[in-house]
């Protein structure tokens, strides 16, 4: 909302100045989100009047202007065409700055001739978009006068930011209320308005058919044999202030009264008008071209003003191209009516229409200024444009009731903790237009709809009283947590962060959402995560999994020219929009040579990443997690956006899949720069299921016996797998055999050859020479049976 | 008879001059040895006289001695130098390069760390967490934070809509904020509520400082006599803490949410007169929460009395204090994943926030 400091004194008598009438908007609620006075830049400004003019020896476009500036004659150098004899212009003396271009002037020699100052255009001082030559003032302006003065701009421009509860704001008078009732001066009584009426009029209906709820209030009157000029200059730069455009002195007055008062109001030309004028709901087929100069499909739900033949306008929202007033006006007819609030925003929204019409009645106009705000209307037509005002014509169904609100006092102190006293309390509720006669039943003003409850009022009194009085006051938590604040989930996620990075890889947080081929090469693309209104193609699905985003941003970087990196982030993956359908799952990916080893070309040697480094990921986060898992197991069954053959998947004894990890299938890579990519994704909520290693543990068995160590080396079919031979061995003998582990492999053509050290941990006496025998068959057998393979001789 | 004087000094000499180890231990096999000359010479004592044995003696076994000794410092002055030779060919260059840390260690994204830090402040004041889903129903976005449909302030939220109903007939958006975890926190306990909603949000609105999608966290306390100096307090509590400051001043303002009456907006004093922006000096306000006391309407919402209990709630930009906290200018680089940002911005997997080691690194 825009407003100027001599608008808002219009209301407000206030001895205060800007600043202090500032912070106080600020402080009530009403921020200001800018405030500038042009006069300010051109300090030191003053008009001059040019005495002589010749032109520059050495230059043919230039003139040398002999100036009076009130107190001297001073010599500049010109280039500007209008720039004659007697004209009076702005001058600018050196030490000034010029605002345009924040040039501060020098004096300086152009062409060979000095120039003290400059004269100047009005785009150079930010005054207009003239830039063809300097500025014409009037002849009136004697020369030495400050600029801010001859051109009478000593104005502060401010604007505020208005929240959607406050439309008594959307108008300046209801700005001055506010100020008053925070003490900074009083509210302008309103001028009383007495309109000598002929009989003339205009009949105006409501229409409830289909019970239409769309207006409940409409009124009007007609003006017969008006002049429609163009507005009066005080008219035209009072609108100019705040940004709008003088259309002719019809449109003028209502723009004046909807931003003065928060009035929205429509004239028409009455002779376009087909017998009478109303509201209704909009028929099926409607359509009207409106004053955007658009057409518009109308259909039931939308209020339209119409006569006995056709629409006329939308209710509330933008008139009609046809029956607008415009310059040849003889007879005017304005309408003042009453919108619904919540019935406007739907419309407004279903036709996508944004006008400060709208703007107000979807926050709530005040419905007992209907007739007050169509006779300020009359009176400012008959005194510019002249003409007979007919009679009012109205129809209310709302038949408005202020709403009452029993209030308790203490409540204040209750939700704020500010002590005030009940006759401040008073005070501050009736100097913003609440009748508190009724001792504390608080009868609400018809222009503030914000206020429902007892909190509503609170919230005004403190919020004049100032929020600056509300003291600090400890919120102590005597009884200590004894608890944890994070979910066992959210303490994971954590931890698999911090593990995820100790590996060298780099957390990123990317946008949830993907763009749909990725999508669908994550086994995504189901309709139902597809954004309705996305920022772009882009972005314009749910992913599936962090995985999608990571390979972009992957690409992104290598293009860049960083080839070997490590990637990851924990985020949400959507399978679907139910809550449990909304994962999270922790992504990783290598590329290039980044490996747990180090990145990038190393004289120790460097390699390729290879699925076990995914997988060392994954394994890795699983330990530090210290779940109990007892019987989990590598299966080859990842998602179809990893390689067939070098991918796995962590699956429990209970079938959770924990993570997928391996070569990203080529498929999905083919359109990026890099050639491989491994990858991981550790899900989240299949984790939190796990149970996890109690926290008491029974005291460790510690032999002071040392292991033995033996090796075995067997020949196996090619698609044996290791997992197999390793817990072959290893339940071979629970009870002696500590770890399995595979230091060599030899990959034949349809044979392998594995090589397997076993350590096995005496208890409490040294083993003999036949029990080591013994567990060695046991192991040889065991390994034999599951692989049918055999021990390499 | 040999004149023991000349063979000692021709020994030492002998044993003096050796090279090598080789060598040494000829001499000593030579002399010591089982048919050494020395050995051989103790050998005659037993032929001779006890007198001339005792004189004799002593002086064979002092040369004895003097030999031996005289051995074993050569053998380990050859050992040693044998040591350094070879220790000198082992040398190698030591100015190769090593991978960095940063190579072989990852970072950990501001945002996470900073969510660390918040949750740390939080925990200590005795907030749980709480959380909620991203596709969220409208009923939980907007109705039940006395949003209605109609109301002008849905269009303050530039709201993303996901183009299906759920299982329950429910029109869905992506959050537009973290506020619908409130009711649905509180609609599964009972009062006293305290805690903190951190998570993803989504705005249909990009330029450089809004992105798609971005964080808050939410805070609540309700209880029977929770008010608005309360609220002062803990924000107070926060930001000093977060900012690691001695003292902050925090300016309250009149605002309009839906669901908190009365509702405030939140500055601390900063100054903007250098190069980087500096929260809790100057004489500027910033702009860092929104908060208020929590509209009957949401209690209500969530089954509770509104006329027996009531709380607070505020909500935080989590990225927004990142960037004020480490002086990251842009937030659109938050979310574009490229390495020199996150390597120059990211955390040390190390870098644990903790109250008692301090939040910064």
């Amino acid at each position: 909302m825009k407003f100027t400091l001599s608008w808002l004194k219009q209301h407000l008598e206030t001895n205060s100045d800007i600043e202090t009438i500032l912070k106080k908007l600020t402080n009530i609620g009403l921020e200001v989100e800018s405030s500038y006075n042009p006069s300010e830049a051109l300090n030191g400004f003053i008009a001059a009047k040019i005495i002589s003019t010749k032109p520059h020896p050495d230059a043919d476009r230039l003139q040398l202007c002999l100036i009076d500036t009130g107190t001297e004659e001073i010599e500049i150098v010109c280039g500007a065409k209008n720039a004659k004899e007697g004209l009076t212009t702005i001058y600018a003396p050196v030490g000034s700055t010029i605002p345009a271009s924040g040039m501060k002037l020098k004096k300086a020699k152009i062409r060979g001739i000095e120039s003290s100052g400059m004269l100047c255009s009005e785009k150079e001082l930010n005054l207009g978009d003239d830039s063809e030559g300097i500025t014409e003032l009037s002849d009136q302006i004697s020369p030495g006068t400050s600029i801010s003065k001859a051109l009478d701009i000593n104005d502060t421009y401010v604007e505020i930011a208005i929240t959607p509860n406050r439309p008594d704001c959307l108008g300046i008078r209801g700005i001055a209320r506010d100020l008053a009732a925070a003490g900074l001066g009083e509210l302008i009584k309103e001028k009383q308005i007495k309109i000598s009426t002929s009989k003339e009029n205009l009949p105006v209906f409501i229409d409830t058919e289909n019970n239409f709820e769309g207006c409940t209030i409409f009124a009007g009157r007609l003006i017969k044999n008006i002049t429609n000029n163009q507005s009066p200059d005080w008219l035209v730069k009072r609108l100019e202030s705040i940004g709008i455009k003088s259309i002719n002195c019809l449109v003028d007055i209502t723009n004046f009264i909807n931003f003065d008062r928060g009035r929205p109001l429509h004239v028409y030309d009455a002779n376009k008008i087909n017998n009478k004028i109303g509201a209704r709901d909009a028929k099926v087929g409607e359509k009207i071209l409106a004053l955007d100069g658009k057409d518009y499909e109308l259909k039931p739900g939308i209020c339209v003003i119409a006569d006995n033949e056709k629409v006329l306008g939308i209710g509330g929202i933008m008139g009609g191209n046809e029956s607008g007033s415009t310059i040849e006006t003889n007879d005017v007819f304005i309408e003042s009516a009453y919108f619904d609030p919540i019935k406007t925003a739907l419309s407004g929204r279903a036709l996508n229409i944004i006008s400060d019409s709208r703007y107000r009645f979807e926050r709530g106009v005040d419905p007992q200024y209907v007739i007050e705000g169509l006779n300020l209307a009359t009176q400012m037509i008959l005194d510019l444009c002249g003409g007979e005002a007919g009679e009012i014509s109205l129809v209310d169904n709302l038949k408005f009731q202020p709403k009452k609100i029993k209030f308790d006092p203490k409540l204040v102190n209750k939700l704020t903790g500010i002590e005030i006293p009940n006759d401040k309390i008073v005070k501050i509720l009736e100097s913003l237009g609440f009748d508190i006669s009724n001792s504390w039943n608080v009868v609400v003003p018809s222009w503030r709809p914000d206020i429902y409850g007892e909190a509503d009022l609170v919230e005004e009194i403190v919020r004049i009283f100032g929020l600056d009085n509300i003291e600090s006051e400890p919120l102590l938590n005597l009884d200590q947590p004894t608890k944890p604040i994070l979910t066992k989930k959210q303490k994971q996620i954590k931890m698999i962060k911090r593990s995820i990075a100790s590996k060298g890889l780099m957390e990123t947080i990317s946008y949830s959402f993907i763009n749909n081929k990725e999508s669908i090469n994550f086994g995504g693309g189901s309709s139902s995560l597809k954004i309705v209104n996305p920022i772009s193609d882009e972005l314009s699905e749910m992913r599936p999994t962090p995985l999608a985003s990571l390979v972009s941003i992957a690409d992104e970087n290598f293009k860049k020219g960083y080839t070997d990196i490590g990637i990851f982030e924990v985020g949400p993956g959507f399978l679907g929009v139910e809550q449990d359908e909304q994962i999270i799952i922790a992504s990783g990916l290598r590329i290039g040579t980044h490996r747990s080893e180090g990145s990038g070309k190393d004289w120790q040697g460097f390699q390729k990443v290879s699925v076990f480094d995914a997988k060392e990921d994954v394994i890795s986060v699983l330990e530090l997690l210290n779940l109990n898992l007892e019987s989990h197991k590598v299966e080859r069954t990842a998602p179809d956006h990893y390689h067939p053959g070098r991918s796995g998947q962590i699956v429990t004894g209970g079938g959770d899949i924990l993570a997928s990890f391996g070569e990203l299938h080529p498929k999905i890579i083919k359109t990026k720069d890099f050639k491989i990519a491994v990858a991981f994704e550790i899900y989240i909520d299949s984790i939190n299921k796990q149970k996890i290693k109690s926290n008491l543990k029974i005291a460790p068995e510690i032999s002071n016996l040392q292991p033995l160590k033996r090796d075995f080396s067997f020949v196996v079919s090619s698609d044996t797998e290791a997992q197999t031979i390793i817990n072959a061995a290893k339940q071979s003998d629970q009870s002696f055999i500590k770890d399995v582990k595979i230091f060599d492999q030899f990959l034949g053509e349809n044979e392998k050859s594995i090589a397997i050290e076993v350590i096995i941990q005496p208890k409490e006496v040294t083993l003999t020479d036949e029990q080591i025998e013994s567990i060695s068959k046991k192991i040889i057998k065991s390994v034999e049976d599951k692989t049918k393979g055999k021990l390499r001789s | 008879m040999i004149d023991l004087v000349i063979l000692e000094k021709e020994i030492l000499e002998e044993v003096k001059s050796v090279k090598d180890q080789d060598g040494l231990e000829a001499i000593r096999v030579g002399e010591l040895g089982k048919k050494g000359r020395i050995s051989l010479l103790m050998k005659d004592l037993s032929l001779l006289s006890p007198e001339e044995k005792k004189e004799k003696g002593s002086t064979l076994n002092k040369l004895k001695n003097n030999v031996s000794n005289s051995i074993s410092e050569k053998k380990e002055e050859l050992e040693n130098t044998e040591l350094n030779n070879r220790l000198l060919k082992e040398k190698v260059d030591v100015s190769l390069p090593v991978q960095s840390q940063s190579a072989k260690t990852g970072k950990i994204h501001p945002v996470s760390q900073v969510m660390d830090e918040i949750s740390e402040i939080f925990g200590s004041l005795g907030y749980q967490i709480a959380e909620g889903p991203d596709i969220e129903t409208e009923h939980y976005n907007f109705n039940a934070l006395n949003i209605p449909e109609s109301h002008p302030a849905r269009q303050m939220h530039d709201t993303f809509y996901m183009p299906d109903k759920n299982d329950n007939d429910e029109s869905l958006v992506l959050r537009t904020h973290t506020s619908p975890v409130q009711v649905r926190t509180m609609e599964k306990g009972e009062p006293p509520f305290k805690f903190i909603s951190p998570g993803r949000t989504y705005r249909c609105d990009s330029d450089q400082t809004h992105t798609p999608m971005f964080h808050q966290i939410e805070g609540l306390v309700v209880d029977e006599k929770t008010h608005l100096g309360h609220l002062k307090w803990t924000l107070e509590t926060f930001f000093k803490s977060f900012f690691e400051l001695d003292s902050i001043e925090i300016q309250l303002r009149p605002s309009y949410f839906p669901f908190t009456e009365p509702s405030l907006e939140v500055d601390v004093l900063c100054d903007r007169s250098g190069s980087v922006l500096k929260v809790g000096e100057g004489s500027d306000w910033l702009e860092v929460a929104g908060a208020g006391m929590i509209h009957s309407e949401v209690l209500k919402s969530a089954n509770i009395d509104p006329t027996k209990y009531q709380g607070f709630a505020f909500g935080l930009g989590v990225d927004r204090l990142a960037q004020l906290k480490y002086g990251i200018p842009d937030l659109r680089t938050f979310f574009n994943g490229d390495v020199r940002w996150l390597n120059h911005y990211g955390f040390s997997f190390l870098d644990i926030p903790t109250l008692s080691r301090g939040l910064k690194k």
